[in-house]
């Protein structure tokens, strides 16, 4: 990508969980818990400044790799249904600079008693960043974290 | 109870100005210019309405089209590179039911002595209050507004 250049994307990534859609909802709802499948490898972090999660509100973070936080993450929540769907907008910037903004659907469907995610990634990554692929890798990893997370707290 | 519903889409609309992406880009970050294009039109009441084009803040308006329901309008611009491009979200409630989320990208590239204006939405539709055909078809009455205001600061 060269210097001034714009490339939008869209991401799909689905996942089915053996448990009941609340507490898929609640481990994206709970700071404390996104803290915990967040980060997409054991030698990457997250850590949150501030957080609110409420329509309107928004939480604050930085991530990379420990003791390495270079990217400042802000995100925003436009839509909060429980136990449905959450729509954020995500804004990744490292020192001034914005590197991609991204609108994310996550949307939560009871079966049975189990939970069906689907999450629509939205983004624009701007100028030579290499966001598109990061972030599909990062979201990816991090929902792979999020079933070990459920699976642990069930067992 | 509400259905819920998520519709996804992307659409893009590109137009050329006879303008400089200096004076296009002033169309935007100038309040007054932008109130007379962007806000006001026939048959909209316009409640409330403030503007404030900086990377990091937002904007509420409210409004109602021929005496119909409250519709409010929250925009927070993201990024903003002068007499480039822009990149803001906005989300758009009618009465009660908050109807979309979108993420706009406003890329101002030179055209020989013109602009060539290209609008990419990224769009969540919520609970089938609203469809991206018609989101569509009113961006493309917004830019064909601007492209009167353009017009209009020529003649002057």
């Amino acid at each position: 990508m060269a210097i001034n250049s714009v490339d939008h994307a869209t991401i799909v990534l689905e996942r089915h969980f053996d448990v009941p859609v609340e507490r898929v909802f609640e481990a994206f709802a709970d700071p404390d818990a996104r803290m915990r499948w967040g980060a997409p490898s054991a030698d990457t972090a997250l850590v949150y400044e501030e957080t609110d999660f409420s329509v309107g509100g928004r939480d604050v973070s930085r991530c990379g790799p420990v003791g390495n936080l270079l990217f400042s993450v802000e995100n925003r929540y436009h839509d909060i249904v429980a136990g449905r769907r959450i729509v954020s907008t995500e804004t990744v910037s490292q020192g001034d600079k914005v590197l991609s903004v991204a609108l994310i659907a996550v949307e939560f469907t009871a079966a049975n008693s189990a939970c069906h995610l689907m999450l629509t990634d939205q983004i624009v990554a701007l100028d030579s960043s290499d966001m598109v692929a990061g972030n599909r890798a990062g979201l990816d990893a991090a929902l792979d974290n999020l079933g070990r997370y459920l699976r642990r707290a069930a067992a | 109870m509400t259905e819920r519903s998520v519709t996804h889409a992307t659409f893009r609309i590109e137009r050329v100005y006879d303008a400089s992406p200096k004076r296009v880009f002033a169309a935007y970050a100038d309040p007054e210019a932008r109130r007379r294009w962007f806000v006001e039109g026939e048959g909209w009441d316009i409640e409330s309405c403030e503007l404030d084009f900086r990377e990091g803040t937002t904007e509420h308006s409210t409004f109602r089209f021929r005496g119909g329901p409250l519709i409010r309008n929250d925009t927070w611009y993201h990024e903003i590179v002068e007499n480039q491009r822009f990149v803001f979200s906005y989300a758009m409630v009618v009465g009660d039911d908050r109807i979309s989320v979108s993420l706009g990208t406003v890329e101002l590239i030179p055209d020989g002595n013109g602009t060539r204006h290209v609008y990419t939405e990224q769009g969540a539709y919520l609970d089938g209050y609203d469809n991206v055909a018609q989101r569509e078809e009113g961006c493309r009455q917004l830019y064909e507004a601007l492209a009167r205001e353009l017009e209009r600061k020529k003649a002057a």
